[in-house]
């Protein structure tokens, strides 16, 4: 399988909030992350991606044509009512998932520790999302689709659900869309990076070549003016001195040898963009 | 659609020891006062209906709808799911009123028990459309005021049907034995007319 995913040209128009023209795919065996800030469009992009929210324009096509049945989908908020048992969640989705496993969702419950008698109200915020992630492994899909699936969870549960991710990556048949505004999860666990901002695609590629791409600069006011505003994607300027995200690492090396160029993370890409699109 | 219907069997299985609870208590007093458990049915039926619009509020709540449009051929068999829920519950309310009607011996109980079942399958032909459109919360005040008809035509009926003496006895004409029938056909519109939403509808 060469992509397991493919979003072309796709466009959504709300009136007060546009998706403007998205385009990016998703290799077999990789993880894509998709970045952004509240209200940027990731939500919109995945609910379009699963015929949740029907497109104004665009194409999608899903594991080469198999369509939903070979997704996995967990939401942001856990799905399931508050009355149900954690047993009546595996009946009730073994009837809505072709290839549903009663024993792989025994197995998951078990792996995650979730009790099968306890009521979803009973469970912490936590055992929500990994009943939600067990739900959508118990199927065997081959593309796993995450939206804010980490947001609200401790660092320890976080690892964990992460850990599932990336043992679920090893057949090269499987992919993950990952949305999350955590970068630093993202930054762990991600090969593609697509960076929405304002309904657009800002920033997308494979991150380590983004991450080698872009710099950091930390440097005086005066450093700072001297630098061609056209490699500065956005800036940070404070009493004691100013940050800067440089766009072509290799460019301004040659141009400012004297100054100084750290590695940015995927939470620098996300606050410079921003603040340069402001200013 | 049987994940969605067991989904739904669930959901209602947590009202159902109020349900018996209720049952008991008519039972009680009907065996030790001179109360009519004809009540009982009228219960029912509006128990019944409100149940199926708590299934709404219960998606609104936890956005299953559009969790449940994520899954293969999900937005059909959800509408799918809950038309046969309301089908076997008509049958339920049918089945019990028969059943009251027989063991008080009352006379003309098939038009009868086809009055409830075919009455509840008109009341849901039309508020499951209002739930698809405007979702459980909005729809709400569509649903209480229809409710609120229903159970005023059905309490005057029964206020009336109980000063002539008659109530749990009365003889119903037999061309309401086809109430049923105009039901079903009722329901199956509105069931078109609700995959049309639910197609539609962005979740």
């Amino acid at each position: 399988m060469e992509y397991a995913m493919k979003l072309e040209h796709l466009t959504k128009d709300f009136g007060s909030f546009r998706l403007e023209d998205v385009s990016f795919a998703i290799p077999g065996g990789t993880i894509l992350g998709l970045i952004g800030e509240n209200g940027a469009g990731k939500s919109t992009a995945i609910k379009c991606l699963l015929g949740i929210l029907h497109p104004t324009s665009g194409q999608v096509e899903l594991l080469e044509g198999e369509g939903l049945s070979a997704v996995g989908y967990v939401p942001d908020e856990c799905p399931f009512s508050d009355q149900l048992k954690v047993e009546q969640v595996g009946k009730s989705c073994a009837g809505m998932f072709p290839g549903w496993e009663d024993e792989l969702f025994a197995h998951y419950l078990q792996k995650f520790e979730l009790p099968k008698g306890k009521k979803v109200k009973e469970l912490s915020r936590g055992m929500k999302m990994k009943l939600s992630i067990a739900v959508a492994l118990s199927h065997r899909p081959k593309l796993l689709v995450l939206d804010e699936a980490t947001s609200g969870l401790d660092p320890v549960v976080r690892d964990e659900i992460l850990d599932e991710f990336l043992a679920f990556i090893r057949d090269e048949d499987h992919a993950i869309l990952l949305s999350s505004h955590i970068t630093s999860d993202l930054e762990k666990i991600c090969d593609y990076v697509v960076y929405l901002h304002r309904g657009r695609v800002t920033i997308s590629g494979a991150k380590d070549e983004l991450l080698e791409t872009y710099g950091k600069l930390a440097c005086s006011g005066a450093d700072l003016a001297k630098v061609d505003p056209s490699l500065i994607v956005g800036k940070r300027e404070g009493e004691y001195g100013c940050q800067a995200l440089i766009k072509d690492r290799a460019a301004f090396r040659k141009a400012y040898p004297d100054l100084p160029l750290e590695v940015p993370s995927l939470e620098d890409l996300m606050i410079f963009t921003t603040r340069g699109d402001r200013e | 659609m049987t994940g969605f219907l067991k989904r739904d069997f669930y959901l209602m299985e947590t009202n159902l020891r109020f349900y018996l609870l209720l049952i008991a208590v008519f039972a009680i007093l009907a065996v030790f006062t001179d109360f009519s458990v004809a009540y009982l049915s009228i219960y029912l039926v509006v128990l019944a209906m409100s149940s199926v619009m708590g299934l709404f509020s219960y998606d609104d709540m936890s956005r299953w709808t559009a969790y449940g449009a994520a899954a293969p051929a999900g937005r059909m068999a959800m509408v799918d799911g809950r038309y046969l829920l309301t089908l076997l519950i008509s049958v339920g309310i049918s089945a019990f009123q028969l059943l009251i009607s027989l063991l008080e011996g009352g006379e003309g109980a098939l038009p009868i028990a086809a009055l409830y079942g075919g009455g509840f399958l008109l009341y849901a032909a039309v508020t499951l459309p209002v739930c698809y459109q405007f979702g459980g919360t909005k729809a709400r005040t569509v649903m209480i005021l229809i409710v609120a008809v229903t159970a005023a035509v059905m309490g005057m009926g029964a206020t009336a049907l109980q000063i002539s003496g008659g109530f749990g006895r009365v003889s119903l004409p037999a061309p309401f034995l086809l109430l049923p029938l105009a039901g079903i056909a009722a329901l199956a519109l509105s069931w078109r007319g609700s995959l049309e939403i639910m197609r539609r509808k962005e979740l």
